[in-house]
């Protein structure tokens, strides 16, 4: 992980980069974390550390634009808005029980309509078969198990693979999949990076990455006692 | 365009596959309407009488039935999130799916209505009026039940936290509905009424799905 | 001086020095006021002692719809600026603007009974106010049904926004359609059209409901301010319990 502080200037080759600068969140009332930074290169992948409530899941929701940063930036250094695409996985998977993995699949590709698939079919296809799906895509997802419909909320994530420098923002992926599963991931997660993609995973589980970065958000915390957002302690009536 | 077709689309298949949504609305809608000419016992001239004002009160209780659930399903399994990422605008993303409610509890209600007129007794003269009355307000219904399904989306109680929210907003709308049936059925015109609820309708079309986009907003942080 | 107010500390003192002022202040009027209203103003040619109900119904009518504004201005400034006591103050505000509408709404019932000869009818500026009555028990619904009190109050304060087109059309729904009720007599453009010896009354009425409000708005604001310190202790145990699950 290069820090901000230390980072040299921008290569040209670097300019699709991701990057986040002083951030700070506040969640029910603490300060969850404060002047968090990072810089992701195209083709990297960092991985959240931390116990449970730490802010890791917050952290993702930050990047992904849900829930606003009490300070600070994040965001892409590309000039260029066709390959500044980003992805989220959460804790729930996305899925509708009637509909089968195919028409879930098709869904998400079709709403996911600004990423430049070159050949739609064939990814999601090429996915199906990654994870082991293909037996199942007509089966409707209420009949499938969690490491299924892990594996199909994974994929949807895979089909999103098309774009440059598309941002994987990932929490806790590999949740009731077993070893072989996980290596597929592994593999799709691999495949994204190779065509620069970028990827911040937050896990428990040992995901196997070449030459990936460790963020401990723990690092970044801050003490109660030197927290002003702290349960509304700016109402402190003392002062 | 493509996305919003698809959007729509894939909301009337849920509903139409879950089956339930239409099935109830339409069943409370009926039920409903067949107590009163048992309540009000063998008077026909004041079911004519007030046929319209029952038909009108009724189908907008029924319409909110199925608000609470216009956002919720998508809100807890985390399709809610996975929309709001995608960069079709949440105002369109709030009108495909007010589309798809209507198109699955509306349009029904819609269908429904001269049959239960016929139950209550209703003028003939009032039923074109009626089913005009209501093709032109039920929209104007889901656009402004999107409202407050947005902001009690997660709340507790929901169901009747909506209601409170958006039956004030409805009243205009029952109250221009139920007068144009009553203005046909008395033979006067009813381009007014009819250019009225058009109003509501228009309105709504332009300022609802902001309101519920906000709403949405605040809901997934 | 929004800012100034911002820090709560200095909010409750000042609230402090004030309430008395402001108490003083709201007995006077309403003893003044009551006096002119009930002994000393004329009654009308048409409507007789009845009339009187005015001095409620109008003042009560000015304060619900100066509330709601309040509240709505309090909502802007807390989802655009993130003002911490903005939100404290709207659902501190909103039962009392409920309070007057409904004072409003009843005294509008008896009022309308002894002068139109019907409690109720459903005209442009009536189903507006009761509109306006059911806003409020909206914003106050809301303002609590969330388990996260932070969500409740942006809710809330989205509702109070998207409400807020109420506001104009209850003022201008007497000049816009043909209504039952009476048109503007005081603020109007050209001045009020209402003899002194009514108007000094209203406004003194006005005053009193008015100050009546900014002394229990200090006093719910600060029961507030205090809940929320009780939340604040109560999780501040928690966390010592230690994070990790």
């Amino acid at each position: 992980m290069t820090d901000l502080n230390t980072a040299t200037n921008v290569e040209s080759s670097n300019a699709h980069g991701y990057f986040c600068k002083d951030l700070a969140c506040v969640r029910g009332g603490r300060l969850l974390f404060s002047d968090l930074a990072f810089r992701l290169k195209p083709g990297s992948v960092l991985f959240l550390t931390g116990p449970n409530g730490v802010g890791k899941s917050s952290l993702l929701r930050v990047l992904a634009g849900f829930l606003p940063s009490e300070r600070g930036q994040c965001g892409f250094e590309s000039p260029d808005y066709w390959g500044t695409a980003i992805t989220y996985l959460g804790h729930h998977d996305g899925l509708k029980p009637l509909l089968t993995v195919s028409e879930t699949l098709n869904f998400w590709i079709t709403l996911s309509g600004h990423l430049d698939l070159d050949a739609p079919d064939a990814t999601r296809q090429r996915v199906l078969e990654d994870f082991g799906l293909a037996p199942i895509a007509d089966l409707p997802c209420r009949y499938l198990s969690a490491g299924q419909r892990r594996r199909v909320a994974l994929a949807r994530t895979g089909c999103a693979a098309s774009t440059q420098s598309a941002l994987w923002l990932l929490d806790e992926p590999t949740t009731s999949l077993d070893r072989a599963s996980i290596h597929a991931f592994e593999a799709v997660l691999a495949r994204h990076r190779e065509k620069g993609g970028m990827a911040i995973i937050a896990t428990h589980s040992e995901i196997r990455a070449d030459d990936s970065d460790t963020l401990e958000i723990a690092r970044f915390k801050t003490a109660p006692e030197h927290d002003p957002f702290y349960r509304g302690q700016d109402l402190d009536m003392e002062a | 365009m493509n996305r919003f077709v698809a959007l729509t689309a894939h909301d009337v298949r849920l509903s139409l596959r879950h089956g339930a949504d239409s099935l109830m609305v339409i069943g409370f809608f009926v039920l409903t309407v067949t107590l009163f000419p048992f309540a009000i016992g063998n008077n026909p001239a004041l079911l004519t009488q007030i046929a319209p004002g029952l038909v009108w009160v009724t189908a907008l209780l029924a319409a909110m039935l199925a608000l609470d659930r216009l956002f919720l399903a998508d809100f807890e399994d985390g399709s809610l999130d996975l929309l709001v990422l995608t960069d079709m605008p949440l105002e369109l993303i709030v009108l495909a799916k007010a589309l798809a409610h209507w198109l699955v509890t509306g349009l029904p209600l819609i269908i429904c209505a001269p049959l239960l007129a016929f139950i209550l007794n209703m003028e003939a003269a009032g039923f074109g009026a009626l089913v005009m009355a209501l093709a032109l307000g039920t929209p104007t219904l889901t656009l402004i039940g999107t409202i407050g399904a947005a902001l009690a989306l997660g709340a507790r109680r929901a169901g009747v936290l909506v209601s409170l929210l958006v039956l004030p907003l409805y009243i205009p709308v029952l109250i221009f509905g139920v007068a144009m049936v009553d203005a046909a059925i008395s033979g006067f015109d009813i381009i007014a009424h009819a250019s009225a609820l058009g109003g509501f309708f228009l309105a709504a079309l332009a300022l609802a799905p902001i309101g519920a986009a906000a709403a949405l907003r605040q809901a997934t942080r | 001086m929004i800012h100034f107010l911002a820090n709560p500390a200095r909010f409750l003192r000042i609230g402090a020095i004030a309430l008395p002022w402001i108490w003083t202040v709201t007995a006077a009027s309403f003893g003044v006021g009551l006096w002119l209203a009930l002994v000393t103003s004329p009654a009308d040619y048409q409507q007789g002692e009845s009339v009187r109900i005015m001095y409620i119904h109008v003042p009560a009518a000015w304060m619900a719809l100066m509330v709601y504004t309040l509240i709505a201005v309090a909502s802007a400034m807390a989802l655009v600026w993130k003002h911490p006591l903005a939100h404290l103050i709207a659902r501190a505000a909103a039962p009392l603007g409920a309070g007057f509408t409904l004072a409003c709404l009843i005294t509008g019932a008896l009022w309308g009974q002894t002068s139109w000869g019907s409690w109720w009818v459903w005209d442009a500026r009536l189903t507006s106010v009761l509109v306006l009555f059911f806003l409020y028990l909206g914003h106050m619904a809301l303002s609590n049904a969330f388990d996260d009190p932070d969500r409740g109050n942006r809710a809330a304060a989205l509702l109070a926004l998207v409400g807020f087109v109420n506001v104009p059309i209850i003022k201008f729904s007497v000049e816009w359609w043909a209504t039952l009720h009476q048109p503007a007599s005081v603020l109007r453009s050209g001045g009020p059209a209402i003899d002194p010896s009514m108007l000094w009354p209203l406004l003194l009425m006005a005053i009193a409901f008015a100050g009546y409000f900014f002394a229990l708005l200090i006093l719910r604001v600060r029961a507030e301010i205090a809940g929320r310190k009780v939340e604040t202790l109560m999780a501040m145990r928690g966390d010592e319990a230690g994070m990790g699950g």
